[in-house]
């Protein structure tokens, strides 16, 4: 579990002080009494028992609404990394184990790679051995480092006491970056707490299509340095001009990936590039990744949306017309439908929607409004056979067209989508 | 008149149905379960005093949201200035309630980021807005939240490695 994760949970279970809903129906009351102070020019008397009976029902919504939350969309995308049944491999703890001696804490946690799918030919043992081998001796090594340490310190008058305190840990552990069909990705490291020197990370990217260690060129082509080095300064300037510190080719900054550059596969199945510590930027900085998109035209697209972002302050990714999306977005908003559809619910659609809207209901066409939308009723809008077709949709082959994106299994029944205003709206539903 | 009635309905709707949430973001910023109450209800009654203002209807959220963290910042704030005049980062732990969790480490090295660095990450990953709303609450552009996000979550990465040093 990251720790984002658990902060996150930490987060959700804050309690809730019982006060909380009294001091708001009081601040409520209040205010509705200025208001009907103000408001006789209403002469609208039933309007305070109306938003009485709203608080009632918006109580049992409030529990329903809570528990939605906990399945929440961010870290389902996360969740995705975790073994997945049916895959063709994924990623285990092979061995795990804390020991405490001369109060140097070691946790290791051993990965190890196994394949499901027994028919892939594809032979894991020496990947495994490997990591074995190396995870062993870091926190071997590691711990002989703080042995002599500890040796140093109490020889130099620290106290046993004193050495306590210094909380030494060394830590083995991995971290999965990619996990589905196409890719294993995971970085072992080892870690100890009291040094930066002797840190070590190792890439591991397996493609499981051939069984073979995946290198940059395997993922971007012949020309992987050009491409590569190309994205990483358009990245560098990017983040210098939002303020963040990069060394100088003369303090031994950037000046080209190596040959053995370290990279993981991320969740879209890109190679991320990774700089270790002090390697390009000052140490503040930490590991600084670049993620290398897919081709010239990508970068090309993240450009304009720069510019127009940077044109109009609150106005996100303006795009001139459905070509100009480019397909991360259009799934990405895809996603945002599917979920809206998934718990059938109206608002979140209707967020999602331009009015006016196509809903090829029977006796309904065009709709005008978000209020006319809402009035159609959940059951109407998210009829069976659109759940299906959404739920079905081929997310991974959107291909624009002057209309936009339907999100449909390849039915009738679907949701369309496209560049309204400049942003990504929803434009029409078909049953 | 009834176009406004109708917003103001649904604000109200809106308030009852979220505050849990909104408890959880002031607490997350105050620690302190008075003081959340607190900047809760004064959020409150901002809002449904001024809900005039709202522009677009379907903006109440990240309105409401622009209030409610105005209101957590003013507390801090106002906190500080009470406690010291020195702005030394390090020092603001020594308001931290006791017992937020047994090991607050985490919670910790976030407070510790720049303010609006920890207002994206929040607003982000715990109350989870897109990154156009969080650009819209904080009045920031979409690319420097961008920006701001990645940052802050690298340097809380870095901090919590050297946690224990």
């Amino acid at each position: 579990m990251s720790k984002l994760e658990i902060m996150k949970e930490r987060y959700d279970q804050i309690a809730i002080p019982e006060e909380l809903n009294a001091r708001i129906n009081r601040e409520i009351e209040k205010s509705r009494e200025r208001q009907e102070e103000k408001g006789r020019v209403g002469g609208n008397h039933s309007f305070k028992k109306v938003i009485r009976g709203v608080g009632a029902a918006a109580a049992a919504v409030c529990i329903l609404f809570i528990a939605a939350l906990n399945v929440s969309p961010v870290f389902a995308k996360e969740a995705e990394q975790f073994p997945m049944i049916g895959g063709l491999a994924r990623i285990l703890t092979f061995r795990s184990y804390e020991t405490e001696k001369d109060d140097i804490a070691v946790s290791v946690e051993i990965p190890t790679v196994e394949m499901i799918a027994e028919d892939t030919g594809i032979a894991v043992d020496e990947i495994n051995q490997e990591i074995l081998a190396r995870c062993n001796q870091y926190a071997a090594e590691a711990l002989q480092r703080a042995e002599e340490y500890r040796a140093a310190f109490l020889e130099t008058g620290g106290t046993p006491e004193e050495w306590a305190e210094h909380d030494i840990r060394i830590t083995v552990g991995y971290e999965i970056k990619q996990q589905n069909n196409d890719y294993l990705s995971f970085i072992v490291r080892g870690t100890e707490n009291w040094s930066n020197a002797y840190h070590e990370s190792r890439y591991y990217n397996l493609d499981l299509r051939t069984g073979e260690m995946v290198t940059l060129k395997d993922m971007l082509g012949d020309d992987y340095e050009g491409l590569a080095n190309e994205s990483i300064r358009e990245q560098i300037a990017e983040r210098q001009k939002a303020g963040e510190v990069f060394f100088t080719a003369e303090e031994g900054g950037f000046v080209g990936i190596s040959e053995d550059a370290k990279f993981y596969i991320n969740e879209r199945n890109r190679p991320v590039i990774v700089f270790g510590k002090y390697e390009i930027a000052p140490g503040s900085s930490g590991e600084i990744a670049f993620e290398i998109e897919e081709s010239s035209h990508d970068s090309v697209a993240e450009k304009a949306e720069t510019n127009d972002a940077d044109e109009a302050a609150q106005a996100p990714q303006m795009y001139e017309d459905n070509f100009a999306v480019d397909s991360k977005a259009a799934m990405a908003f895809a996603r945002e439908i599917q979920a809206a559809a998934a718990q059938k619910d109206l608002e979140a659609l209707a967020e999602l929607t331009a009015f006016p809207v196509y809903v090829g209901l029977p006796d309904v066409g065009v709709v005008e409004t978000k209020e006319d939308f809402l009035n159609l009723g959940a059951e109407t809008v998210f009829a069976d056979e659109l759940l299906e077709s959404v739920k079905n949709a081929d997310m991974d082959h959107f291909q624009p067209s002057m209309a936009g994106f339907p999100v449909s299994d390849g039915g009738v029944a679907s949701i369309n989508f496209g560049v309204t205003d400049g942003v990504l709206a929803i434009n029409g539903i078909n049953y | 008149m009834k176009q406004k009635q109708i917003l103001y309905e649904k604000l109200i709707r809106y308030i009852l149905e979220n505050q849990e949430r909104f408890y959880r973001v002031a607490y997350s910023y105050t620690r302190h379960q008075e003081d959340a109450l607190d900047v809760v209800q004064s959020a409150v009654c901002k809002a449904l005093e001024t809900y005039g203002s709202i522009r677009n209807e379907d903006a109440v959220r990240t309105w409401f949201y622009k209030i409610l963290i105005h209101e957590c910042l003013a507390v801090l704030k106002k906190r500080k200035r009470f406690l010291l005049s020195d702005e030394s980062p390090e020092r603001e732990e020594a308001y931290y309630e006791k017992g937020y969790e047994q090991d607050d480490g985490l919670e910790k090295e976030l407070d510790r980021l720049e303010t609006d660095v920890q207002v994206i990450i929040k607003l982000r990953y715990f109350e989870e807005l897109s990154l156009r709303e969080i650009s819209c609450i904080t009045g920031l552009k979409l690319n420097t939240v961008k920006t701001k996000l990645y940052r802050g979550l690298k340097q809380l990465k870095e901090n919590m490695q050297e946690a224990d040093l």
